[in-house]
């Protein structure tokens, strides 16, 4: 048994590191070579080295691959920040199907896993690879601009989306303004908490741009504008649910009276309010969150929440493969652009649930 | 001098619940509102999740391995029984499901660390991966609403009263110390995990205590999982990572050995009390959010110090007795 074991191991062993040479080969010689010549050339070679049945459909991968080159298929590539979260991903839906109607692009998408570093390793990748234009979804815009002007400079278009371009001069950017997501928001929400209304707050991650940018619109709109609202505390909640959730268990014992929630996302504030439904005390409480997504929408249907504001993916697919087109085209090098938020609320929540149904996020 | 012996043993052998009793006394000193009814049930349901994970945590570390795929285990089979649960409507079928998967996932655990002897560490790192990649692969990043009565398993008040989440705490925690205390198996996992050359002479089948160890710490996952997912009333895969080192905070402050061998369900308890209560009372006090991190920090390696010196004490009267 244990022999068996062993030899199918060795095997496995053997199997895994044929394949990874083979591959390393293929990579060396593209980034050194120049596209056509190189899909020729590979192809021979490989056919020699391999066996004679696989021949054949080396030959035919690289007709094809010429085939595209005539036709000058553009090849693009999306780098979102986690293809787990659901934000990054109906993004990626959106775009994915926002490229079919560009018959001459097709698009590879290379997950980041929330990971900076696989990021940008994937980024430098993309561009040795010869792509022809990169849409990067950046975890840490900031910390990306720099490198991503050098590649743009080399000659690898590039754009930021749903984020800031981190002070990058040279790439395109298709973004929305936090501080105006949380204005519109905290429009709604200046009207309806009451006079010497008490409320709590929850943020994001420290230092997160989104939260402190969406913290600045409802200060200028709701705090500013209502000096009598008092603020009973504030603290991080980081994005999730049950810490919201904890936090607003918390505040219910400290202080007599709440009269509403305003969070930093949705999900902060839609676990808010299952702490606030469990005491019984969420009827004379308003919550309001940003982001929009299924979960929100849902909620407010069911007269939870009390209004969002939602980045629509849509819109910034649209608008983002027009910069591409043109950027393609050579009729401009970049563009940077600001999608508007949208506000949800009791009025037009049926109009966003037929939205999320038809990108599948609610079945 | 047998008196003082005596007195001094108890003072060690109960020195994390002596931490928690402080705390809780001085958290009554300073907020009114802390000893109410509510507030201590506030107080159970928030650390529910991490308690029964603990529990697995806890006997894992005993045998001197360790598990870090329970988080994202939780993650994974809570959602999937959501899921299973929305599809069916059956509750019985999909909480049975649930624990089917984070039994699997402690197979295969089990399969790596004891049978082919890898480092659990890397084995259960990997599992994180491979676990939040099965359900995401599924759910496509979204995350499921509407799980109807599913709730029940987090928010159900039992007999009008026991919140069900403080129910599955006592229940985990008294198989727990049955398990480690009163079965063949439980004394199997001490012995492992102070000496594995030891046990193997003595005829312990070492693979086996450890591959059932890792599938119990599953289960689990797994029930913590459903119960995390019923407290917030919904799937979302994303919400069971990070709670694996909850767990490894909680156990250590209940007094478990990281070097195992040494490790208690009631200390493991305690311990994670000690956390949750240390977070409930900054909340009442309102005091700032850069600064509860600090505290939650220092109060952390307070209470291992605290532990690990009595222990240390311990062992000096031992000889000095003889």
């Amino acid at each position: 048994m244990k022999k068996l074991v062993s030899i199918l191991l060795v095997l496995v062993l053997l199997v895994g590191t044929v394949v990874s040479c083979g591959k390393d080969k293929s990579t060396d010689k593209s980034s050194k070579e120049e596209a056509k010549e190189e899909v020729k050339e590979e192809a021979k070679e490989e056919a020699k080295e391999e066996v004679k049945e696989e021949a054949p459909e080396e030959k035919e991968k690289a007709e094809e691959e010429s085939d595209a080159s005539d036709d000058k298929k553009y090849k693009i590539a999306l780098l979102p920040t986690d293809m787990a979260a659901t934000f990054a991903a109906w993004l990626a839906q959106e775009l994915e199907k926002e490229v079919e109607k560009y018959p001459n692009m097709e698009m590879t998408i290379l997950d980041s896993k929330n990971v900076l570093s696989t990021q940008l390793a994937n980024l430098e990748n993309c561009v040795a690879q010869g792509y022809d234009y990169i849409i990067l979804h950046p975890l840490e815009p900031d910390a990306e601009a720099e490198i991503v002007d050098q590649y743009v400079s080399e000659g690898t278009p590039i754009m930021m989306i749903n984020q800031s371009d981190g002070g990058s001069e040279l790439c395109s950017n298709v973004d929305a303004d936090p501080i105006e997501q949380g204005a519109i928001v905290a429009e709604v929400a200046a009207e309806k908490i009451p006079e010497n209304g008490k409320v709590v707050i929850l943020m994001g991650p420290s230092g997160n741009s989104h939260s402190i940018g969406r913290r600045e619109g409802f200060q200028q709109y709701l705090f500013d504008v209502r000096p009598d609202i008092e603020i009973l505390d504030e603290q991080l909640a980081d994005w999730e649910k049950s810490k919201g959730m904890n936090y607003m268990e918390d505040w219910m014992q400290a202080y007599p009276q709440i009269d509403a929630v305003i969070s930093m996302n949705d999900a902060m504030a839609l676990g808010a309010l299952e702490a606030a439904k469990a005491a019984g005390k969420d009827e004379n409480m308003t919550f309001y969150g940003v982001d929009g997504l299924a979960d929100a929408v849902l909620s407010i249907k069911d007269g939870g929440l009390t209004a969002t504001c939602v980045q629509n993916a849509r819109k910034f697919a649209e608008i983002g493969f027009e910069i591409i087109d043109k950027v393609l085209k050579g009729e401009i090098e970049f563009e940077k652009t600001l999608i508007p938020g949208e506000l949800i609320d009791s009025n037009n929540v049926d109009e966003w649930i037929e939205i999320h149904k038809e990108n599948g996020q609610i079945k | 001098m047998k008196q003082q012996i005596k007195i001094k043993g108890t003072l060690q052998k109960y020195s994390t619940i002596i931490i928690l009793l402080a705390m809780i006394m001085l958290s009554a000193i300073l907020s009114s509102t802390f000893l109410t009814t509510t507030n201590i049930m506030n107080v159970l349901k928030q650390v529910s999740v991490v308690t029964i994970l603990s529990f697995a945590q806890c006997m894992i570390i005993i045998t001197g391995e360790i598990d870090l795929s329970l988080g994202t285990v939780a993650g994974m089979a809570g959602s999937y029984a959501v899921i299973l649960y929305v599809a069916t409507g059956s509750l019985v079928l999909s909480f049975g499901f649930g624990m089917i998967l984070g039994a699997l996932v402690g197979l295969i655990n089990g399969l790596f660390i004891a049978y082919f002897k890898l480092p659990s560490f890397i084995v259960t790192l990997a599992m994180q991966s491979i676990t939040f990649g099965a359900i995401t692969l599924y759910t496509k990043g979204n995350n499921i609403y509407r799980i109807g009565d599913f709730k029940i398993f987090g928010q159900k008040e039992l007999f009008g009263f026991l919140p069900i989440t403080i129910f599955f705490i006592i229940l985990m925690c008294i198989i727990m110390i049955i398990l480690l205390r009163y079965t063949k198996f439980g004394r199997y996992l001490y012995a492992v995990g102070s000496n594995s050359e030891s046990a193997v002479a003595a005829g312990i089948q070492v693979t086996k205590v450890k591959w059932v160890a890792f599938i119990i710490s599953g289960i689990f996952a797994a029930i913590g999982g459903m119960v995390l997912m019923g407290r917030l009333n919904a799937g979302i895969p994303s919400e069971g990572q990070g709670y694996e080192t909850d767990a490894i905070m909680a156990t250590v402050v209940g007094g478990t050995s990281f070097s195992g061998g040494v490790g208690t369900a009631t200390g493991t308890l305690v311990g994670s009390l000690i956390i949750g209560v240390l977070n409930n009372i900054m909340n009442l006090l309102g005091v700032e959010a850069y600064t509860q991190r600090i505290i939650k920090g220092f109060l952390i390696i307070i209470a291992v110090l605290f532990d690990v010196r009595s222990k240390q004490k311990k062992s000096t009267i031992k000889i000095m007795s003889k």
